[in-house]
This record gives structure tokens, C-alpha cells and sequence, in this order.
């Protein structure tokens, strides 16, 4: 399971999951193209583009969010959808990526999220499986 | 009775609050009636007033309105001021829709003038006012300079683009204008965000609607206003769109990358704040009033055009339709207030999420014709049922550094009311109502459904009982646009 839902009042949560921290990372940024454009991506057959990313932060779970932070904004502005992340460096501070997405239309956000929130943001790990709650405004 | 491992006391019959206990710096105090306390503390948003309370500079309370309900960081329905010269301001405290407000228009009409009419003036709504997910279009797609007026100007701007009329102003919280606003302290991404999505409805719980006034209590105040039983209102519900949102979201990452440099710590993220007299907080703050006065222009315009989309439908000129503006509020905002503490007054930055100013009578910030009766305040409720036009009192000013409720508050997520209702059940639920809905996006209207929000009555007896704001008429729908 790459992500679930979680209840919140006002806005939406979401649980990401991975083996590894990268890959919570990739799965994360994966999903979030799948739940606003609701669709898988075998679904998806368009236009192909890609974009090089970087981020540093003082600590994980701030990378974690600006990184989200940033996809949502490519997703929102320019309609990418993501299928998959090339990590070529990453720490806990720093990240390097190469992204491929799949151009897309406004008519195709099926799921409106506005922002990645910092709210009681913290990546766990049980029983071997990293994951992380991310609430966004929505 | 206790929250967790806190005592709350009653204060009053309307007033609880929770004594300081740990890293609290001031009690946090909360308006409800007593029947709605078990569903506040169900919904653990008294946690989140708690720790406001921890923030520094905070003055007398961490407050919350009686439509709380849990956001991230500060709550929905939270207060809070701060002393400018020790205390701190935080992006959390007045949200990502930075001014999203509402406002309240009255007609000449009534409603046998219109009765038969709902469906095509709904449908009139939904052609002349952009509106759903990344809406765009209202003005044409402003240049460098236009969006920089924008900022700066507010609603001012767009009235001298022929959008509503100069009195206008007086009707609009801060007329229409934070004088604060300084575009240089504006990003690159939110500009180009802003630049085609002035006079766009947006989408989730924004709306325009259409009603009629069911009940009159105060009939001094509603002749006041030029307000009667039957008498057919408009409201107005955005507010900054992208714009506001980006300046939130690059101030709370510039913020969160300096939580470490602070010399307190915070117990959420997303209370991310900085002092209010440091340059990061100055430049927030003029930020900030850029997307404010951006919604205000916003609102302007989504009026003027409802104002159109009105004349149009119905074939009425515009002086035999009467449409003027009774008062337009903000509800996510910070602002430099005076306000007493101890008796001494002091200049304060007052956080308002998801709470309105209620400023009461005599009070120098509003406009000559709200001298004698106080502010308006707009309390919509969900578009399944009523929605209030209170006043605000000087019970407020002296209580909540004049504040009250912003509307009815969440009761239920987003995704469990997806799992319990589907669009035909919600739609033909508000038919056999009488209420007519265009909603842009099928999933809004069963997220935004009557039966996810607190009921909006018993919030504005909570405020009542409290001495916040005062009844003057209550509204029903007759027909809604939802982006």
C-alpha cells in the first residue's frame, strides 16, 4: 500500500508509506499525482517531460514537506503528472531528482489540494515500514 | 470537567475555560453552549487552542469562536493577540486563504418578486461568475503593474475599473485596504498566481447565494440597514485565491526553516511564527496585506458581477433592483489593533482563523454609518439552512478583542461525508427544500453537504449568550452557486 486516507474535519490526510525512506519519498509524490488526478498511471498516456529538482532543509521532515511542497506546485500550475522519481543524491538535508511526468489539462484535477501543511509533521518507522501523515488544505 | 489532562471551568453560561497548566502562557477560553461541549472535545481542536496559548507576547487568552472545529497549527475558530513588541506573528494563525471573508448585499426585491425565478437566476450566477477549481478569467489577465495596484489598492482598484461604486468602501472591513501591503515582499510564484484570478469564485466552501430574510429581532437595526422580513439578500463567499496561498505557504517555509533559531519552542510545525518587529515578521505581515487587499478586490468584483448577472436574469434596471453592499468581513487575517489590557491601551496584532472582527459602536475604525449601530457581522451558515446578520458589541471589544464566529464550523471530514452521501442524495435533498444549487465540482457538494456542519443556530446563540455580536435578521437560501 502506497497511501491511505485519514479522517480531518476540515481538510484531508493522508498516510504515504515505503521500505525505505526514498522510496517514501517517491511514493509519496507518485500518489499525490494519483489522488488529485485520481488516476493510475497506466492510465495516463501523454505528452512527456522532465524536470531536475533539488531541496535542502535543516532536518528529514522538513525535506520531506518542501519536496511535497514543491510537487504540488508543479502539479497544480503546470498539470504534471508524476510517474516516476530518479533520486541521485539524498540525505537527510539534501536531495537531488530527476522527475518525469505526464502533461495534463486543468479539467483533469478530479481532487483539489491547495497546500502541504507542516502540521504535526514527523516520518516513523514500525515493523520495518517508514510513513509519514501529511495534512493538506484543501 | 476535563479535556485530556486539563480542567475546563465554566465561566459563564456560554464561556469555558481552560486554567494555565505547563508551557501555557495565558488560560485558553472558548464560546459554546454547554450542549456542544462534548462534540468540541471529541474533535480534539481544544488542543490546538491549547497550544496557542504557549505562543509568546499572547495577551489575556488562546480564544476559540463556538464554530471550532480542528485545522492544523491554530484552530478554526481561533483568536489570539499579541503584544507587537514582544509577541510574535504566525501565517498558521490566520490560514492559507488569506482574507477569505464574505459579504452581505441587500435587494429591493422580495420574494414573491422572485419566487418562480430561482433557477434561472442560480443558472445567471453560474455564467456570469467564474467559478470551480483554477477559475480564471473575471478581468482579463492583469499586467505586472495592474496586479501591483491590486495589491496595494485592494478594492479601490477594481471599483475605478467600473467594478461596484466609491460608497462601496465604507462598507468593507478596513475599507476595502490594509495600507500595510508592499508588493516587493511578494514572491515571483505568487504573482504569477494572481494575475488572471481577480473576480473568480474559487471552489470548497466558497459561494454566492441567493435568499430571502425569514426573521427579524431587531427591527431598529434591520431599518438601520434597510433590512425586512421577505426582503431578498445576496451573500458573496471567496476569497485570495493562489495568490493568498502561495504568500502563506513561502512565509511559513521561510519560517519553519528558522524554528531553530528561536528562543522558545513551539509544539506544532505549523505554528511556525516569527516576532513581529523582526524583518521576517514586518515582511509577512506587508505580504499578507497584499493577498488581503487582493481578496478584497476579489469580492468586489464577484458582487459587481452577481450585481449583473441579477439585472440580466430578471430584465431590472440597476436602481430598481437596489442591490448595495450592507458589509463585507474578513475571517483569516492579522491586524494591528488598539485594544485595552489592564486598562492601558496597546497596539496588538490580533489573529483571526476562521473568526470575524465584531467591532461594536463608536469605535473609530468603522466608517461614520456604523457609528451608532456597530459592525455588521455575516455569520453564513451551510446552504442547507439559515444565515445570520448579527452586529457587533462592545462586550466584544472588551472580551474577545472584538471578535466572534465566522459561520457553522465542520462537524464531519470531507472523506466520511463522501462515504455517507452521494450527490443526488444531497442535491434532491436541498430540491424537496426548495433550495436550488449549481455546485461546479459534484464532489464539493457532497463535502460541503448541510449535514457536515455544526448547526449554525446554536453557534449564534453561543455568541449571543456571550454578549459578542447581536442578532438583526436571519436568512434562509433560496439558491446557491458552489465552485
Amino acid at each position: 500500500m502506497k497511501y491511505r486516507f485519514i479522517d480531518h474535519t476540515a481538510d484531508l490526510a493522508v498516510e504515504f508509506f515505503g521500505k525505505t525512506i526514498e522510496e517514501l519519498f517517491v511514493n509519496s509524490a507518485l500518489s499525490l499525482s494519483e489522488i488529485i488526478f485520481n488516476a493510475t498511471q497506466s492510465e495516463i498516456r501523454n505528452t512527456i517531460g522532465k524536470i531536475h529538482l533539488n531541496f535542502s532543509a535543516k532536518d528529514l521532515s522538513v525535506l520531506y514537506i518542501d519536496f511535497l511542497r514543491e510537487i504540488l506546485f508543479q502539479i497544480n500550475i503546470n498539470f504534471r503528472y508524476f510517474y516516476n522519481i530518479e533520486i541521485n543524491k539524498f540525505s537527510n538535508k539534501e536531495m537531488l531528482i530527476n522527475c518525469y511526468y505526464h502533461t495534463l489539462d486543468l479539467d483533469k484535477i478530479a481532487q483539489e489540494i491547495k497546500a502541504v501543511t507542516y502540521h504535526n509533521i514527523g516520518i516513523k518507522k514500525e515493523k520495518g515500514i517508514y510513513s509519514a501523515v501529511v495534512t493538506f488544505d484543501i | 470537567m476535563k479535556y485530556k489532562d486539563y480542567e475546563i471551568k465554566k465561566v459563564s453560561k456560554a464561556i469555558w475555560e481552560i486554567p494555565r497548566k505547563g508551557n501555557m502562557r495565558v488560560p485558553a477560553r472558548f464560546y459554546a453552549l454547554e450542549s456542544m461541549l462534548p462534540q468540541i472535545i471529541r474533535d480534539n481542536a481544544l488542543s490546538q487552542v491549547v497550544n496557542v496559548a504557549t505562543l509568546p507576547g499572547i495577551q489575556k487568552y488562546s480564544m476559540a469562536m463556538p464554530d471550532i472545529h480542528y485545522g492544523y497549527g491554530f484552530p478554526i475558530g481561533g483568536v489570539a493577540a499579541f503584544d507587537l513588541e514582544n509577541g510574535i506573528i504566525s501565517p498558521g494563525g490566520v490560514g492559507y486563504d488569506i482574507n477569505c471573508g464574505v459579504r452581505f448585499c441587500r435587494t429591493n426585491l422580495f420574494l414573491k418578486d422572485i419566487k418562480n425565478k430561482i433557477p434561472e437566476i442560480a443558472q445567471g450566477f453560474y455564467e456570469f461568475v467564474p467559478s470551480g477549481i483554477g477559475s480564471h478569467g473575471a478581468i482579463k489577465r492583469l499586467n505586472q503593474k495592474e496586479e501591483e495596484e491590486v495589491m496595494t489598492k485592494g478594492a479601490k482598484w477594481v471599483i475605478e475599473q467600473g467594478y461596484g461604486e466609491e460608497s462601496d468602501l465604507e462598507a468593507t472591513e478596513s475599507f476595502g485596504r490594509m495600507k500595510e501591503a508592499n508588493p516587493d515582499k511578494v514572491s515571483q510564484r505568487a504573482r504569477g498566481r494572481g494575475l488572471n484570478q481577480v473576480g473568480t469564485l474559487g471552489s470548497g466552501n466558497h459561494f454566492v447565494e441567493i435568499g430571502v430574510i425569514d426573521e427579524v429581532y431587531d427591527q431598529n437595526l434591520a431599518n438601520e440597514f434597510s433590512l425586512a422580513k421577505d426582503k431578498v439578500i445576496v451573500m458573496v463567499h471567496s476569497g485570495s485565491r493562489g495568490f493568498g496561498y502561495q504568500i502563506c505557504d513561502d512565509y511559513l517555509h521561510l519560517m519553519v526553516g528558522q524554528i531553530n533559531k528561536l528562543p522558545f519552542s513551539i509544539p506544532d510545525r505549523q505554528l511556525a511564527c516569527t516576532p513581529f518587529n523582526s524583518k521576517l515578521g514586518s515582511d509577512y505581515f506587508q505580504a499578507m496585506s497584499c493577498a488581503a487587499n487582493y481578496a478584497w478586490a476579489n469580492r468586489q468584483v464577484l458582487m459587481s458581477l452577481t450585481n449583473r448577472a441579477l439585472q440580466k436574469t430578471l430584465s431590472i434596471s440597476k436602481s430598481n433592483l437596489g442591490f448595495r453592499l450592507i458589509y463585507d468581513v474578513c475571517h483569516n487575517i492579522a491586524k494591528v489593533e488598539k485594544h485595552k489590557i489592564n486598562g492601558k491601551e496597546m497596539d496588538l496584532c490580533v489573529h483571526r482563523k476562521g473568526a470575524t472582527r465584531s467591532f461594536g459602536p463608536h469605535q473609530s475604525e468603522l466608517a461614520e454609518r456604523f457609528q451608532k449601530t456597530g459592525q455588521p457581522v455575516i455569520v453564513p451558515g451551510d446552504m442547507g439552512t439559515h444565515s445570520f446578520l448579527m452586529v457587533g458589541t462592545n462586550q466584544s471589544m472588551k472580551e474577545t478583542f472584538g471578535s466572534c464566529c465566522h459561520g457553522a464550523g465542520r462537524l464531519m471530514s470531507r472523506s466520511a461525508a463522501k462515504r455517507k452521501f452521494n450527490f443526488n442524495q444531497v442535491k434532491n435533498k436541498l430540491q424537496n427544500q426548495g433550495i436550488v444549487v449549481y455546485s461546479v465540482q459534484r464532489n464539493t457538494l457532497v463535502e460541503e453537504s448541510p449535514d457536515t456542519y455544526k448547526d449554525v443556530t446554536e453557534v449564534v446563540e453561543a455568541v449571543s449568550l456571550a454578549g459578542l455580536a447581536k442578532k438583526v435578521v436571519r436568512t434562509r437560501p433560496l439558491g446557491v452557486l458552489k465552485g
